[in-house]
């Protein structure tokens, strides 16, 4: 059973809908203990960094016995990803410091007024391609090149290069997408909102 | 790299989907959810999804219908329409919305987008632009086209550029409902004065016009109401999607 942290901020219906079309069970998970049920965890992301912060918090002895002790696969998405940093430019509060690096603002502000106006935006918002640079089972089964739909303007720089399963372009600029340290995952983007390619996805997740 | 969004836009009325001409009094054009599943289907990169009546009518937000959306629905989507308070964005967003568009509380207190991205995170917050051209310029109205805003296009965007936002919806009521093809210089204007990501709405003909707009601009989100609602010569309501280019997925 696939558990979907719900705290307050997040998209999941999408997820739950993804996979009750795959004949997957799922439970929308409000209390910490419920956690321990589950096989598999997903943390989702909609929000600013200290609210998704604050209650992340709340989740976060279940979540170090569930995913360290139980080592239960975790996938964060887009701030679900972030949070799994140190520390954010976005806010103030510690990210949980599960994967080495910060997140960062996508340096598009560093650019020139004119190039500012007329070149790339933030935030970085749409459909992008995604380069896997490792093999791994969350990114099986995949096409070459696959795009999936993004929203943020902050990203995971992740220090340790074995982390990063896969980059995408934004801004001239390359920045990890898909991290991975054993049993925990994290995608910037949105694979419950990327139609096939986010289903192939989920679906390779609720398999591990 | 990133591409255009292709974005169909669904207007409510009470509940039910209509289809407005230059803003004025719409047709009926189906139900809401039977609309999500058919673009569903279509695999659209984006859904713009903004009730009409809630503002003019001094309505309530329709949250349970935003929620049958949201439960229905597998694109990104967007949510405008009489979002007044930090708690109306929270709630359209907890319940599967990505983003929510502002329009008349901005222009009515501008501090709101900044409370309200601190809340739920500028990349989530839209602002739209219903833009009339009067004798040869441009300008800025709300309450469905009725109420004109004292701000000037210019200054709106400026404002914009200090408060943290992540997208400009820029609506073209002269073309709204008309097939005669997005208002370039409009959207010339708007793409060279900010550096928030711009989506253009109103006029679309079809895929050539679309295509023509990125060709002007460059990778921005192109929505489109009728061309998306209506096929052939006599306007049947059929939804419907194409894009410019066939990307591979």
């Amino acid at each position: 059973m696939v558990g979907i942290i719900n705290y307050g901020s997040g998209n999941l219906n999408a997820f739950v809908n993804v996979f009750k079309s795959l004949g997957k069970k799922t439970a929308i998970i409000n209390a910490p203990e419920e956690l321990k049920q589950c096989s598999h965890i997903i943390m989702p992301g909609v929000s600013a960094w200290d609210t998704t912060m604050q209650s992340v918090n709340k989740f976060k002895d279940v979540l170090l016995t569930c995913v360290f002790s139980y080592n239960m696969p975790f996938l964060g998405v887009c701030v679900g990803m972030q949070i799994l940093a140190s520390t954010s430019e976005e806010g103030t509060i510690d990210g949980l410091k599960w994967i080495d690096g910060n997140v960062r603002r996508l340096p598009v502000d560093r650019l020139p007024q004119k190039e500012h106006f007329l070149g790339p935006k933030l935030p970085h918002m749409g459909w992008n391609t995604v380069v896997t640079g490792k093999q791994t089972n969350l990114m099986e089964r995949l096409p070459e090149n696959p795009e999936f739909y993004f929203l943020h303007s902050y990203f995971f720089d992740a220090n340790n290069k074995d982390n990063i399963i896969a980059t995408a372009g934004h801004i001239g600029f390359n920045f990890p997408v898909v991290v991975q340290k054993k049993n925990i995952f994290g995608v910037q983007f949105h694979p419950e909102k990327s139609h096939i390619n986010g289903k192939i996805l989920l679906e390779n997740f609720s398999n591990l | 790299m990133l591409r255009s969004r292709y974005i169909p836009v669904l207007l409510i009325d009470d509940g039910e989907l209509t289809k407005t001409k230059q803003f004025e009094e719409g047709i009926y054009v189906g139900d809401p959810i039977n609309a999500i599943r058919i673009f569903n289907e279509k695999q659209v990169d984006e859904l713009g999804l903004f009730d009409i009546s809630v503002t003019k009518n001094k309505a309530q937000i329709d949250f349970e219908l935003l929620k049958d959306i949201a439960v229905n629905a597998n694109m990104p989507l967007t949510y405008g329409g009489g979002i007044k308070t930090v708690a109306d964005a929270s709630k359209v967003i907890s319940l599967g919305f990505e983003k929510v568009s502002i329009s008349s509380a901005f222009f009515d207190t501008p501090e709101i987008v900044n409370k309200i991205s601190s809340e739920v995170g500028a990349q989530s917050v839209t602002v739209c632009i219903d833009v009339k051209k009067v004798n040869h310029d441009y300008f800025i109205f709300t309450h469905r086209g009725t109420k004109k805003v004292k701000l000037s296009l210019s200054q709106a965007l400026e404002l914009l550029e200090k408060n943290p936002i992540g997208e400009i919806i820029i609506n073209s009521i002269d073309r709204d409902g008309t097939f005669v093809g997005y208002d370039m210089d409009l959207a010339k204007i708007v793409r060279e004065n900010t550096s928030v990501n711009i989506t253009i709405l109103g006029g679309c003909t079809d895929v050539a016009n679309i295509a023509e707009l990125e060709k002007q601009i460059g990778v921005c989100g192109c929505a489109a109401g009728s061309f998306y609602t209506f096929v052939g010569k006599n306007n049947a309501v059929l939804l419907n999607y194409s894009k410019p280019t066939v990307w591979l997925v």
